[in-house]
């Protein structure tokens, strides 16, 4: 024993490099009260996992680096897919990835503009943050544009087509972006520009976050008190950023890093075992080259989060705009939107943090995803047909009046002090309402739409089914979130975690071994099998979970959260 | 907290998190590794590639097989085609005496300095056993022609400061390397006559037809090629295997 504790302090950290060598007490990190660590922390953390996200984006991406030959993009992409040690593994983990970071920017985006957050002191912190959602969107646009196969090739002619009509400024719009006409400067400009607006992203984000570290974090809206400003800088309640802060990311670290690597997998393997067991939209693999005899079948889509505004792209009343109707209709349902947001926190001067208690923007943000949720499944059901103009305002309206409606009603119960749902119960009952509105809204819109065309007793009898499904999705969320109040009033302090010490020594030492066991499986695939290799990230993705997991168990039982 | 057992308890979970840690970061760093090191491209055996060449003085500049009876003796322009990839450079030359008088140029064994390793040259081949052929690739540092080149007899007077013996003990001429001064013996396997080169060129086995007096490179024998770890792989195969065309390369 003495000989090991010698060793052990000759050898220790401490020893060689002195009382914490990282400085990682003096990291100017802002500290967190403790309910952001707790069960439905996660959410504080969006913008921590985006950039979990994107660290895992660049990586993946330096290394597709270099194999990527924008001379010969097409074949440089499968022969990477094929014939490169654990290519399928990091190509697919690479574009879900980028599907992951789309996703989550919205997610952070949207739970920041429900919660007020744009609000002072942070006006420009969004501002910021709204021109990262743009580039992160260029950036996916550019790389999913670079594989060279049937899809990609539409997509970049239809951002040519776009950027030729711009009056003016298109042809260097053109020139800039997509290079000279020939097709290896069109694939070295997308790698170019994939790659700068990264740096962009990069940058933009750095100052993000030091405004965001400057400004403090702003706490539940609760403890806030429903009031800007809301700003909650390292109290001495606070437990200190190193270990609880530290270790905490870590375990999200674990968890996001695993799913990322886990749920890409998990497709892949399914696309590669099932015939058409995953739409077109979200094929992990490119599609075939253009040229092709099987090109014809593909259908052609965007990439899904650019769906709404292709469907956007075949409304009818654009066509009063000729030659500029794309140019029209992406200005409307794209850069329109993206103003309102970049403005939104100069015309929202009140310092009402509440969503109900400012009703028209919190009701413009809902419609925001009606719409957009709306545009797109449109988009993937019916592309590229024509919308007569009585159709889009049959499916636009009844969500406005709705939504309008519904908010103004809302608010004025809220302000009488009647109606006082946590904004976790909001979201709750919005994604009920979301997910069954949205069916509902499209399921009425189409019979609706094809009653203009001629009234059969099917057509009629379906408008008045989903009508009533839209009617009853709306009044069911104002009940619901009705009901959650009442939950709400009774609901009892959340009990912490308790678990002994031999428990969580117990569960870890079993999750090890199987750890072990699965690091053993990995070894054996073949990392130029597709099917293997997908299996060795499914295996990575578990290990990554599993050590989130160990971590959580740690936490709960050692640093007591 | 403080209890001793506890601090062990504690110590014994975190190595187990850093087991499982262990485990992915090693299954991550194999993944990324064998990702990142470049597949290697190449053949699985040496073919047997014909020489072509467009023959000095031919109008047409149509390429034909190279006639061995027909190939310059001590030819002051340099020679060379790509075998068996086609970064692989290689003289072909034919040595003759001061007169230009081919002559036979017999097998012997050749020592690699650098590993001890001795090898037997294939000798020369063609009508007058005259005809030999080593990698145009210097051994010490790469360089290629015509900063490496063939000097026939009648040049060794340029050399006379850097050979170590007279010019008589060289009657076949030198391949010599302008970037570091290392020369070789094109009459016995390119074998070293001066430093800095530790290693002797490559040799070309060469197969001549007696029927078509042609010629055609079959394999390689001694060192493997300068920059590579096998003579069969980092390059990109000939289009055409069956076939190979020879340049032809001035000397100031």
């Amino acid at each position: 024993m003495g000989f090991i504790d010698d060793l052990r302090s000759t050898f220790s950290i401490k020893n060689i490099l002195g009382e914490d060598p990282l400085h990682i007490d003096d990291l100017p990190l802002s500290t967190v009260p403790d309910y952001m660590r707790k069960k439905g922390g996660f959410w504080y953390w969006t913008g921590a996992m985006i950039s979990m996200a994107f660290i895992y984006q660049v990586v993946t991406g330096l290394i597709l680096l270099l194999y990527y030959n924008p001379a010969n993009a097409y074949v440089s992409t499968e022969y990477f897919k094929n014939s490169v040690p654990y290519g399928s593994l990091i190509l697919t983990t690479h574009l879900y990835g980028a599907y992951a970071m789309i996703v989550l920017v919205y997610i952070h985006m949207y739970r920041n503009y429900f919660n007020g957050a744009y609000k002072k002191p942070r006006e420009l912190q969004w501002v910021t943050g709204v021109l990262l959602l743009a580039v992160t969107i260029g950036v996916g646009y550019f790389g999913y544009s670079m594989s060279g196969d049937v899809l990609s090739v539409d997509a970049t002619d239809v951002g040519r087509g776009i950027a030729l009509s711009s009056p003016v400024i298109g042809p260097f719009i053109e020139s800039i972006f997509f290079g000279n006409g020939t097709s290896t400067s069109l694939f070295v400009r997308m790698l170019g520009w994939h790659i700068i607006l990264s740096a962009v992203i990069g940058g933009l984000f750095g100052f993000h976050f030091y405004l965001a570290e400057a400004n403090g974090l702003m706490p539940s809206q609760k403890s806030a008190n429903y009031k800007a400003p809301a700003v909650e800088k390292d109290l001495p309640e606070h437990k200190p950023w190193y270990p609880y802060n530290l270790v905490y990311m870590i375990e999200l670290g674990a968890f996001v890093f695993g799913l990322i690597i886990l749920i890409p997998s998990i497709i892949t393997e399914l696309q590669l075992n099932i015939v058409n067991a995953v739409p077109p939209l979200f094929d992990p693999y490119p599609q075939v080259a253009p040229s092709s005899p099987l090109a014809a079948y593909v259908p052609p889509y965007p990439p899904w989060f650019l769906l709404f505004v292709y469907k956007a792209v075949d409304f009818k009343m654009f066509n009063a705009a000729g030659a500029l109707s794309a140019l029209a209709a992406s200005t409307v349902f794209g850069v329109i939107p993206l103003l309102y947001f970049l403005v939104v926190p100069f015309i929202d001067r009140s310092n009402d943090l509440h969503p109900l208690a400012r009703p028209f923007f919190t009701g413009f943000g809902i419609l925001g995803v009606v719409y957009m949720a709306i545009l797109s499944l449109w988009g993937a059901l019916s592309p590229g047909i024509p919308i007569a103009t009585n159709d889009v305002l049959a499916v636009f309206i009844p969500p406005f009046i709705i939504v309008m409606g519904g908010m103004y009603m809302l608010s004025k119960l809220y302000k009488k002090g009647s109606f006082k749902p946590s904004l976790n119960r909001i979201i709750g009952s919005f994604i009920v309402f979301f997910i069954f509105l949205v069916i509902a809204i499209f399921e009425f819109a189409t019979s609706l739409g094809s009653m203009f065309s001629g009234i059969t007793v099917y057509n009629t009898a379906f408008t008045l089914i989903a009508g009533s499904g839209m009617t009853f999705a709306a009044l069911g969320t104002m009940r619901s979130s009705e009901i959650s109040n009442l939950a709400l009033l009774k609901a009892k302090t959340i009990k912490g975690y308790e678990m002994s010490k031999k428990t969580a020594m117990i569960i870890s030492s079993i999750l090890v071994i199987i750890s072990m066991e699965i690091l053993w499986l990995m070894l054996q695939a073949n990392p130029l099998n597709l099917v293997q290799e997908e299996g060795f990230g499914i295996g990575l993705g578990i290990l990554m979970i599993l050590i989130g997991i160990e971590i959580r168990l740690y936490r709960m039982v050692y640093l007591r959260e | 907290m403080a209890d001793e057992p506890d601090v062990s308890r504690r110590n014994f979970l975190k190595t187990l998190v850093g087991l499982s840690a262990v485990a992915a970061v090693g299954g991550l760093g194999k993944a990324v590794v064998q990702n990142v090191v470049t597949p290697s491209v190449g053949l699985s055996s040496f073919p047997e590639t014909v020489l072509y060449w467009v023959p000095p003085g031919s109008n047409s500049g149509t390429p034909v097989p190279v006639k061995a009876s027909e190939f310059p003796v001590n030819s002051p322009n340099i020679w060379i085609y790509y075998y068996p990839l086609t970064d692989d450079p290689n003289f072909l030359i034919n040595l003759g005496n001061s007169s230009n008088v081919p002559q036979k140029i017999s097998p012997v064994p050749v020592t690699i300095d650098a590993t001890g390793v001795v090898f037997q040259s294939p000798g020369g081949t063609g009508p007058n056993g005259s005809i030999v052929s080593f990698s145009a690739i210097c051994q010490h540092l790469g360089c290629v022609p015509p900063i490496i080149r063939y000097y026939p007899p009648n040049q060794l007077s340029i050399l006379s400061s850097i050979l170590p013996g007279p010019a008589s003990d060289y009657p076949n001429g030198v391949i010599h390397c302008d970037c570091h001064g290392s020369t070789y013996d094109p009459s016995k396997g390119a074998g070293i006559i001066t430093h800095p080169t530790y290693k002797p060129l490559p040799n070309v086995i060469l197969a001549w037809d007696p029927s078509t007096d042609t010629l055609a490179a079959k394999n390689m024998k001694g060192p493997t090629i300068y920059g590579k770890s096998s003579d069969l792989s980092g390059g990109t195969p000939l289009s055409n295997l069956q076939k190979t065309l020879m340049i032809q390369m001035s000397v100031g």
